[in-house]
């Protein structure tokens, strides 16, 4: 059964992710610490010290550093059944070899290199409708 | 490309800082659509809404918008130079082109003047793909676009170095009311 969320967009929160911390856990690490249940991932800028960004089930890619740059990235964190966060965020790099690669961000692969600023925003539903 | 079991992590040449995750946290923010307009450039295009809605600090999301000329610098690394990466000189790409995707912050210089931090990846006409960092004030835009800003009021977001990488990065404070 589909379920519709009707809500509205709560807190908005600017993250600056210092080198060698993960892009993934550090957004998780602050829906944790800021009591959210649902955020949009609304922008990011910067670079990875190292990328693995996963293509489909199973398959991953990795790009070696020191700089790999970030050009968009978007997505969604929500907590799983037990609670624990899970952050769906994918977009675009460029690997330092000027090639481009996409996909979703792999938790504990991803440390930053200089700087990445993340925006993400809670979702505050007011009302769940099912349909069907 | 390498299929890696390990994350590389750098050694930067300044300290660590204890710091590692600043997180400023700002309640009922407004959001704004904008007009990118053919003829100016994405800076002057933002920040003069910006300027208009008094805003120094904020994430923007450009939706769609086409370019007839852009510069931008590529990342790449050096052993004459300390910090673990640094920018090219500017490239440009003197054709129209299409934006796929891109990802921006703006803020402030040391001196006041609006910044704007830009990511991002164009298409030209022959399918060509060109990406990297975006410098706002020389990419030209040929047809009018549109990019959402979600107001960062609650805190300066000023250009300023960095000890650790010893690079110029947005510090993030927040802001008296």
């Amino acid at each position: 059964m589909t379920t519709i969320e009707q809500g509205h967009t709560g807190r908005i929160f600017y993250v600056r992710i210092h080198p060698n911390e993960d892009l993934v856990q550090s957004l998780e690490k602050t829906f944790i610490e800021s009591g959210l249940e649902r955020a949009i991932v609304r922008s990011s800028v910067g670079s990875l010290a190292h990328c693995c960004l996963e293509c489909g089930p199973g398959k991953t890619v990795d790009l070696p550093g020191p700089a790999v740059e970030i050009l968009n990235m978007n997505g969604e964190i929500s907590c799983d059944e037990s609670g624990s966060p899970v952050t769906r965020a994918s977009g675009m790099v460029m690997g330092m070899d000027g090639a481009f690669f996409a996909g979703r961000f792999v938790t504990g692969r991803n440390p930053a290199c200089m700087t990445v600023e993340a925006v993400i925003e809670e979702w505050v539903v007011d009302q769940r409708v099912a349909m069907g | 490309m390498i299929t890696a079991s390990t994350v590389q992590l750098l050694k930067h040449p300044g300290p660590v800082a204890p710091t590692r995750r600043d997180v400023m946290a700002g309640r009922n923010q407004k959001s704004y659509r904008i007009a990118l307009r053919r003829g100016e450039t994405l800076y002057a295009c933002v920040t003069e809404a910006l300027k208009f809605l008094n805003l120094k600090a904020a994430a923007l999301n450009i939706e769609h918008v086409t370019f007839s000329h852009i510069s931008y610098f590529l990342i790449t690394s050096s052993p004459e130079v300390e910090q673990v990466a640094h920018y090219t000189t500017a490239l440009h790409l003197d054709e129209r082109a299409m934006l796929v995707g891109a990802g921006a912050t703006v803020g402030l210089t040391d001196r006041g003047q609006p910044a704007i931090h830009c990511h991002g990846l164009v298409v030209t006409e022959s399918g060509r793909l060109v990406g990297g960092h975006f410098l706002a004030d020389d990419c030209v835009i040929a047809e009018d676009g549109v990019a959402y800003i979600s107001a960062l009021d609650y805190m300066d977001l000023v250009i300023g170095v960095d000890p650790e990488i010893m690079t110029p990065v947005f510090q993030p404070k927040y802001c008296e009311a």
